[in-house]
């Protein structure tokens, strides 16, 4: 009995100890930060610090030879026509998809905000794209855009909509856009889903009030719906166009960069830099360019639009 | 404008079936009618304010402002003020604006709409926070901006929900005489949602009880207190609320009538005594003021199991064979817990309600 007790006892301290130890500011502290903060160095922190530390060499790809060259690779690049060609693509890119994004996005988010039969299900469908990996989405646009037998084309030909077959992915006027709306068709969703929880958070006392004050319908989504959405647009505008800036993997499935270089954004421009003429040096200066520009933005974007102000409406 | 309300009926559906929360009730409210529903959590009088205002359909029924039949007309095209219990202000907008939105939606050019809400907030004394937003007001300054807001809009009436139930007891006192001070202003009718009868008795020209979906009783605060038509209106209205024996008669004759409670004769007067008949069964009730207390004379009998102080004076809890009896004491009474007491009842302030149907049936002559 007493020797139970003692190991009872015992066994209640070595725990007591151990919580004391694990209480500890310090031991807490690093227990929690470590983690994350080790993956974030590995992950993050040493490939960006690399890049841009090779920025400054001439390197063989197959050599692992590193010359230092000092800015070299920055003067090649910045006299080069078809990296800003390159980069005016990222921007027509990332602009095109993050207006339609928005648009369509918030539009699907104010109609499944509504109450219906059946919403549930509707919410459900409309998510669904979201979970599709985009190199599938890239095939299955590939597919119902294809010139000879694609679904869109046939649709559009039955309905008049246009003469005879497109080649959309193979024109050069009608690639990006095509592009454009293929990575917009699932990235939407996101938009959706930031605006939906948004929507959904704005309590019906708001719209009751506005109503016994006189608002019509317009009236309402402007003085209340819209300011609500404030806060969640500045996020999402940022994340998308930072996020559509970096596109490389739908660009790649629909069209390589082509037809011509129409749809060689800046990231396919640093790839095929990289890989197809293996000019280490000059991609990892592509990288760092185009982190510093969007660095610029982002810092220019907070400036501007002060999300501190935003906050208020939460 | 008047209001008149006829048969109205609301019914919700829940997973559970068909829930009448309204079940046709008809009353009308006069121009200039500080009128109040009043009534338990869930008996339907929020309901019916919010038929009224438009944001609930009716299931049938009519509403007519004026004589004009309203039941369909969308809730922003009525002209009507509100005021709600979780005050609604809007958190992006500015006190000013949110005070003159009812401005903005008839597109009055800003200049104007701003020198109203300043009149408006000179009313309610807030001027000075015209420039804030309402996350930075208390609740008594967010509850005074709400009804700033309703000054500005100049509605056919106001209609306010509850809008005290979440303020601390002071400031319930001083905005409701703020709300009285915009109502007596503008001689339009105002009506008024709460579960508090004191409120209700303190503020209003009219309370319409509600229970359970249905209005039990319509009338003046005095005609409430002391001509109750049933047992509910005359244990909800009045605090501490009214006593209640169970009895049966045994004499009635003249002005008098002999009710047996509990095997113990109390003699009653009544205004009218051809009311009851002999055996019936009824339910005396009488006011905690109109209960008297005395070690060695009265008609029933009780130890007493509680006293507390309210305000001025003092509230005895008595238990008996009759029941529980609340009785008003003076503060400097000689009284204490755990005594056995005698009890006699005010013989000329008592009501007699039907034990069956809980309807009144006589009541004594100085009530």
């Amino acid at each position: 009995m007493s020797t139970i007790n003692k190991h009872g006892s015992r066994a209640r301290e070595l725990r007591d100890e151990a919580f004391e130890f694990l209480s500890k500011k310090k031991v807490l502290a690093a227990l929690t930060i470590l983690p994350p903060m080790l993956l974030f160095t590995f992950v993050n922190l040493v490939p960006i610090v690399g890049v841009i530390g090779a920025s400054f060499f001439s390197i063989n790809a197959f050599s692992n030879e590193w010359q230092w060259i000092g800015v070299a690779n920055f003067e090649t690049l910045l006299s080069s026509d078809s990296f800003y060609d390159a980069l005016s693509r990222s921007v027509v890119y990332a602009g095109g998809s993050v207006v339609i994004q928005v648009v369509f996005g918030t539009t699907l988010a104010l109609l499944l905000n509504r109450s219906f039969k059946f919403v549930n299900i509707a919410r459900t469908f409309a998510i669904l794209p979201y979970l599709i990996p985009n190199a599938v989405i890239g095939f299955m646009a590939l597919w119902m855009l294809n010139s000879q037998w694609g679904i869109v084309n046939q649709l559009a030909v039955q309905i008049g909509l246009i003469q005879g077959y497109v080649s959309f992915f193979g024109s050069q006027e009608s690639a990006m856009l095509a592009a454009i709306l293929t990575s917009s068709w699932k990235d939407s969703i996101f938009v959706t889903v930031m605006v939906l929880a948004r929507l959904q958070a704005i309590p019906e006392s708001f719209y009751e009030a506005a109503k016994m004050s006189g608002a019509t319908a317009y009236q309402r989504f402007r003085d209340i719906t819209l300011p609500n959405l404030k806060g969640v647009f500045f996020i999402v505008l940022l994340l998308r166009a930072v996020w559509m800036f970096n596109t490389f993997d739908y660009i790649w499935v629909l069209t390589q960069g082509g037809p011509r270089g129409a749809t060689t954004t800046a990231p396919i421009y640093a790839y095929n830099v990289a890989f197809g003429t293996s000019r280490l040096g000059i991609a990892a200066a592509v990288s760092t360019v185009l982190f510093l520009v969007l660095l610029v933005a982002a810092v220019l974007y907070f400036r501007i639009f002060e999300p501190s102000e935003e906050v208020r409406a939460e | 404008m008047t209001i008149e309300v006829s048969s109205l009926r609301k019914e919700f559906s829940s997973p559970s079936g068909t829930i009448t929360a309204v079940d046709g009730i008809d009353f009308s409210i006069d121009e200039g009618d500080f009128f109040t529903f009043v009534g338990p959590s869930g008996c339907g009088k929020t309901t019916t304010l919010r038929c009224i205002a438009g944001l609930e359909t009716p299931t049938s029924g009519s509403i007519r402002f004026d004589g004009e039949d309203m039941t369909g007309k969308p809730a922003h095209k009525r002209n009507l003020a509100m005021m709600f219990q979780n005050i609604a202000l809007y958190p992006h907008m500015k006190v000013k604006e949110n005070i003159s939105y009812p401005l903005k939606v008839r597109n009055v050019p800003k200049q104007e709409r701003y020198e109203n809400a300043e009149e408006a907030a000179d009313i309610m004394q807030i001027r000075e926070l015209l420039e804030k937003y309402p996350g930075e007001l208390s609740g008594g300054q967010q509850q005074r901006a709400a009804l700033a807001r309703t000054i500005v809009h100049e509605p056919e009436a106001f209609l306010m929900d509850e809008p005290l139930s979440d303020l601390d007891a002071k400031l319930k006192v001083e905005i409701r005489k703020e709300i009285q001070r915009v109502h007596d202003r503008v001689e339009k009718p105002t009506i008024y949602v709460t579960h508090d009868q004191e409120e209700a008795m303190t503020m209003s020209d009219r309370i319409a009880v509600f229970n359970d979906g249905g209005i039990e009783q319509i009338g003046t605060p005095d005609e409430l207190y002391q001509r109750p038509t049933n047992r509910f209106v005359a244990n909800f209205i009045g605090n501490p609320s009214m006593n209640f024996f169970d009895g049966t008669v045994d004499r009635a004759s003249g002005e008098t009538v002999v009710v047996s409670v509990d095997g113990r004769d109390v003699e009653l007067r009544v205004v009218d005594s051809t009311a009851v008949g002999v055996g019936d069964e009824v339910t005396v009730g009488v006011r905690p003021e109109d209960v008297r207390l005395d070690r060695n004379d009265g008609d029933l009998e009780g130890e007493i199991t509680l006293i507390e102080r309210i305000g001025k004076q003092m509230l005895a809890t008595i238990e008996g064979p009759q029941g529980e009896v609340r009785v008003t004491l003076p503060a400097d009474n000689a009284y204490e817990k755990g005594e056995v007491i005698r009890l006699s009842i005010e013989t000329r302030a008592t009501h007699l309600f039907d034990s069956g149907s809980n309807d009144v049936v006589t009541r004594g002559p100085d009530v």
